[in-house]
């Protein structure tokens, strides 16, 4: 597969309370647009991502309101696949790129949930789960937190190995003017912050907010961007947790990474640069060696020693991730996809990953029963 | 957000007299009626009444609950083997989290989950409290205060 990524924008994401869903597309819509070489009248095919509208706003397709509010007029699709939902989206956009359908996408990922109460918030979090589960009152934290308590039995991490990966996501936030968070945090800060879902934090989590991101994708031509999208992977898992053999590690990123790393002809050794999906600092622990980086119990080396740090051997999340960007479910796979863009293409400032070639985004629905994995690459511009 | 009477009616035997399905291919027992095996997609399951009683596994107490279940918090969720061989994830009560071990003995107690709004339908569901007296001198509440206090 090459599919280049033309364009990447969007809006910082936060508490965005003078912004409704309608101004966030348009915002992210212009941002990416004002990055691009051409206009509206340019993309044939609009690929909506999103999580929440239903739940949060009572709107079950975005389709109408991107018509209306972006006067888009070309072939429009609306993808759905959790908090992993921008991931798919992306794909998708890709895949539609490759198959001859479209020329050129807007993949455009939006999600305002902030209006709601807080306690709505983990409702709808926990919507993502099995309807057993969320009958019972279970959470995407308390999920998360039961991976965490076995992860740590196994293979003797503490709260402060789990501190260092919000620690670590801040410092790179704060090099990053678009992300929520952009200050430092201290271990002490997040592993004695409340608890939420023992043994996790409120500091282990991602703060679910507001944002939109957008991408343009293209089929590669003559002045075409060298970023390109040259493998896709996708996996899944039993939605409850009970059900699944293994619980330090999410067998849907596994599926997802090996099928992503089959496509593009690349191995886990040769990522430079990785953006994953830290819903909760467990989840970027695990996601280090789900995705092939470390062995299985090994993550915890790697923190420690600060190689998944800017500057380290395998910089993960130097956008600051979910934890430090903001998570807004339906935007962010997007929003990571961008991050990824922006370093293989060295223009990333001060958080620019030294000599990014290959990259890859990991981004993951609920408590991990979908998975969607893609790898970057550029490509030598011929002469 | 789930006030709905049909649904709550629907799910109802499962809630409070849970089944448990065994894989004729895999001899694997999951929870919960299942027309496809979890680990082989096969459909050769057989449904049987699930084991009443198991062991603690795992388990998380939340502080940060739904809307839903706020006035309960916080409360433990358990990782449950049942004596049948299937795995569940279900509240553990009459138990505070500093008094569970890994491998302690419940069995399943009938309580009041959820109350569908103001004057709404009360949904029950199956909860797993110690089967031995490890904790203090508590004693479990009884169904009719619990209805009173609005506890699990
Ligand atoms: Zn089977």
């Amino acid at each position: 597969m090459d599919v280049r990524v033309a364009a990447t924008g969007g809006v910082r994401y936060g508490e965005l309370w003078t912004l409704g869903i309608g101004d966030l597309m348009r915002a992210a819509a212009a941002d990416v647009l004002k990055n691009f070489d051409g206009d509206m009248k340019d993309i044939d095919t609009l690929v909506l991502s999103n999580c929440f509208a239903g739940r949060a706003l009572g709107i079950h397709t975005l389709i109408p309101l991107a018509y209306d509010e972006l006067g888009f007029r070309g072939r429009i699709f609306e993808v759905t696949g959790s908090d992993a939902t921008g991931g798919f989206a992306v794909q998708r956009a890709a895949i539609l790129i490759e198959s001859g359908v479209a020329q050129r996408v807007l993949v455009l990922g939006v999600e305002k949930i902030g209006d709601l109460l807080a306690s709505q918030v983990q409702s709808a979090l926990s919507s993502l789960l099995g309807s057993e589960q969320v009958f019972q009152g279970q959470t995407l934290a308390s999920d998360y937190a039961l991976m965490a308590r076995q992860y740590m039995e196994t293979y003797g991490v503490t709260l402060r190995d789990l501190a260092l990966i919000s620690v670590k996501n801040h410092a790179n936030a704060s090099l990053n003017p678009m992300a929520q968070f952009p200050f430092p945090l201290t271990v002490e800060q997040a592993a004695e912050s409340q608890e939420i879902a023992s043994p996790l934090r409120a500091l282990d989590a991602a703060s679910i907010c507001d944002g939109a991101s957008a991408l343009i994708l293209e089929k590669p031509g003559k002045n075409s961007s060298p970023v390109s999208i040259v493998g896709l992977g996708e996996g899944r898992d039993l939605p409850g947790l009970h059900d699944r053999k293994d619980l330090t590690s999410l067998a849907a990123t596994r599926e997802a990474a090996q099928m992503a790393y089959e496509a593009a002809g690349v191995s886990p050794q040769e990522i430079d640069v990785a953006e994953v999906h830290d819903v909760y600092s467990i989840a970027e622990l695990m996601a280090i060696e789900d995705l092939g980086f470390a062995r299985p119990g090994q993550a915890k080396t790697w923190v420690r020693k600060g190689r998944t740090a800017l500057g380290g051997d395998l910089p993960v999340n130097p956008s600051g991730g979910l934890k430090a960007c903001g998570h807004a479910p339906g935007a962010t796979g997007v929003r990571q996809a961008a991050e990824i863009a922006v370093q293989l293409s060295a223009s990333a400032g001060k958080r620019q990953v030294a000599d990014a070639s290959v990259g890859l985004s990991h981004s993951v629905g609920g408590n991990g029963s979908q998975c969607a994995v893609t790898i970057f690459r550029t490509i030598a511009i011929r002469g | 957000m789930r006030d709905n009477v049909p649904d709550s009616w629907r799910r109802q035997s499962d809630h409070v007299i849970p089944v448990s399905s065994h894989c004729r291919h895999c001899r694997e027992t999951f929870i919960h009626e299942r027309h496809a095996c979890p680990r082989c997609g096969r459909g050769t399951m057989t449904v049987k009444p699930a084991s009443t009683a198991g062991v603690v596994e795992s388990w998380t107490e939340i502080f940060d609950p739904p809307e839903e279940f706020h006035r309960m918090r916080p409360y433990i969720i358990g990782l449950i083997r049942l004596d049948d061989g299937a795995r569940l994830s279900a509240p553990i009560v009459d138990v505070e989290s500093g008094m569970l071990v890994k491998g302690m003995r419940v069995e399943a107690v009938v309580r009041k989950v959820y109350v569908q709004g103001q004057d709404g339908l009360i949904e029950y569901g199956t909860k797993y409290r110690p089967s031995m007296k490890v904790i203090k001198e508590s004693k479990p509440p009884s169904g009719a205060s619990l209805a009173k206090s609005g506890k699990q």
